[in-house]
């Protein structure tokens, strides 16, 4: 490429993970040729988190070998095939978008573009700090020192009974291990599936051998330098070698104050419109960091799942080479989950005037669908084990197909599943 | 059928630009695929994920018209197991 043909522009992404390297792999796949600094506070390059709470602690198979890291790219493809300029181990500190600068250690990294992807970073339990064995799950470090726990033995008490707390618990119980979740709300999932199907998903718990104490917080963690016990508000004492904190996550904007942007106070994240524009001149914002106004379901949201980081990464990048032609970015939020020999999958939006289920029953355990009404129109579906139903409601919330057509669909699934298992016996 | 730019890298300038036809079609790497379905909702012409959790390629070949949707599939694949490759 001869140096007239070379981009004057620079793009510098912040955030070294998934949302992050899905922006500067769409910079390049539209062909931009300018410099891409790509900086991220982990040492690591970009590598997967779903696998971190699921297979990756997986026991040992046949031949000795535990799982891989689920790294996304090697180095030389990301300087070579992409040529990006990675600085990785230091974290922004500021932004200026008058001098239009990051603040890295004692550099001022110059940018034109910009798109922060800096992510969530695990909400900590106060008080635990200093004792071995008590670990968020939210980085590679965290996911290793958690492994090797499960590889001693450890006695598991998992604190939350989100969606990362409750894989983790079933992990450790695949490996014939004690655990338990304590759960402050009287009832689990309910921001992300509502109050019906939170319970309904949490029985699977004590379906698969895992204790779930819910409604009671925790007074404290104990230990002579490394975790012994739990002690929970009703006195009751469990005895732990590995204590995880799934409590939640918070918006990495913390190196923001002072930039002028503006930071969502309901949700958290980086306010965004449509565009996953923030309204200052070249700076964008994708996947958990972001908050923005999603025109598919017509809500502000912001999401923590993988499918949003990825494809909000590729969109910011996408829009800010290019903002005369920028394109909203518009989704039905996906996510999974898996616990024990179940899949859990969710689309839509949980903030609905109705849950119905339609097929199954979740005190008989295997395969369940609801959904979920807002108005007259098909919001949310969840499916445990329905593999085969989840994509086809995920198209028609997309399409924004009505709740009457919605139940007539799902009659005839169920008719057409219940003939088949008919059929196979 | 559809039209691909291919650059050719190395030599510079525009004239590294040119026109190739070339068939496509979408290939799975079922010992990546986890049966997630993103590919279905995106372009449900061609995937659908069955009652084990498995993928079903209900066809291969991709016209013009088709191009991006699976294009979106291929980018929305969280385990990387989809390809677009020239027949
Ligand atoms: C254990 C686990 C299991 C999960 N399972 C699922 C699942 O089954 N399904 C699903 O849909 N989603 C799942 N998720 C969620 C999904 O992984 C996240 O939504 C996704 O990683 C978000 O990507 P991101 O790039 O926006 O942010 P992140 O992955 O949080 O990455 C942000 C990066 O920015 C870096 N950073 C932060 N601040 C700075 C700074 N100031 N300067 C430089 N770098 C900075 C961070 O160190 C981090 O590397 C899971 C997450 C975890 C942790
Ligand atoms: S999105 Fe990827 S992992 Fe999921 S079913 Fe399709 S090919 Fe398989």
């Amino acid at each position: 490429m001869s140096q007239a043909d070379v981009d004057p522009r620079r793009l510098v992404v912040v955030g070294a993970s998934l949302a992050g390297l899905r922006a500067v792999e769409a910079a390049r796949k539209t062909g931009f040729t300018g410099e891409i600094v790509l900086i991220g506070a982990e040492d690591h390059l970009p590598y997967d988190r779903p696998p971190l709470s699921k297979a990756f602690l997986a026991a040992a198979d046949d031949s000795g070998e535990l799982p891989e890291v689920p790294w996304f790219r090697t180095e030389e493809t990301m300087r070579e095939e992409l040529g990006v300029d990675v600085r990785l181990g230091q974290p922004a500190t500021a932004l200026d978008t008058e001098a239009r600068t990051v603040t890295v250690g004692d550099e001022q990294i110059p940018y034109d573009l910009l798109v922060i992807a800096t992510g969530a970073h695990a909400r900590l339990l106060p008080g635990a700090e200093g004792l071995d064995g008590v670990h968020p799950l939210r980085t590679l470090d965290d996911s290793l020192a958690v492994r090797d726990k499960l590889e001693a033995g450890a006695r598991t008490v998992v604190i939350g009974a989100g969606f990362i707390g409750s894989e983790l618990a079933s992990t450790a119980r695949k490996r014939g291990l004690e655990a338990t979740i304590v759960e402050a709300l009287p009832t689990p999932l309910v921001r992300a599936t509502g109050h019906e199907m939170g319970a309904a998903i949490a029985s699977l718990h004590e379906l698969n051998g895992t204790t779930l104490r819910c409604g009671v917080g925790v007074a404290s963690i104990e230990g002579d330098g490394k975790v012994e016990r739990v002690v929970l508000a009703d006195g009751t004492t469990i005895e732990a070698d590995l204590v995880v904190v799934g409590i939640g996550v918070i918006p990495s904007v913390g190196w923001l104050e002072g930039s002028g942007l503006m930071i969502d106070s309901t949700i958290g994240g980086i306010v965004c419109d449509e565009n996953l524009w923030t309204g200052v001149p070249g700076v964008y914002a994708a996947g958990d960091v972001a908050s923005w106004m999603n025109p598919t379901l017509g809500e502000r949201q912001r999401m923590e799942n993988w499918t949003a980081a990825a494809e909000q990464g590729a969109a910011a990048a996408r829009n800010a080479l290019d903002p005369e032609n920028a394109k909203a970015y518009g989704t039905v939020p996906y996510f999974w989950s898996d616990w024990y020999d179940v899949r859990i999958q969710f689309v839509g939006s949980p903030d609905a005037d109705e849950v119905l289920l339609v097929d199954g029953d979740p005190a008989a355990g295997g395969r369940w669908v609801a959904l979920y009404r807002r108005g007259d129109r098909l919001i949310g579906a969840l499916t445990v084990n329905g593999q085969t139903e989840i994509m086809k409601y995920r198209v028609q919330i997309m399409k924004g197909g009505s709740w009457d057509d919605a139940l007539a669909f799902a009659e005839k699934r169920r008719i057409a599943h219940a003939e088949k298992f008919a059929a196979s016996v | 059928m559809s039209i691909t730019q291919v650059m050719i890298e190395g030599t510079g300038g525009a004239a590294d630009l040119r026109t190739e036809k070339t068939m496509k079609c979408v290939t799975v790497d079922f010992d990546k695929c986890t049966g997630l379905g993103i590919c279905e909702s995106l372009a449900p012409d061609f995937f659908e994920v069955n009652d084990d959790g498995e993928l079903i390629v209900l066809k291969e070949t991709i016209s013009d018209g088709e191009l991006q949707e699976v294009e979106e599939a291929v980018a929305g694949c969280p385990t990387e197991a989809l390809k677009i490759v020239d027949a």
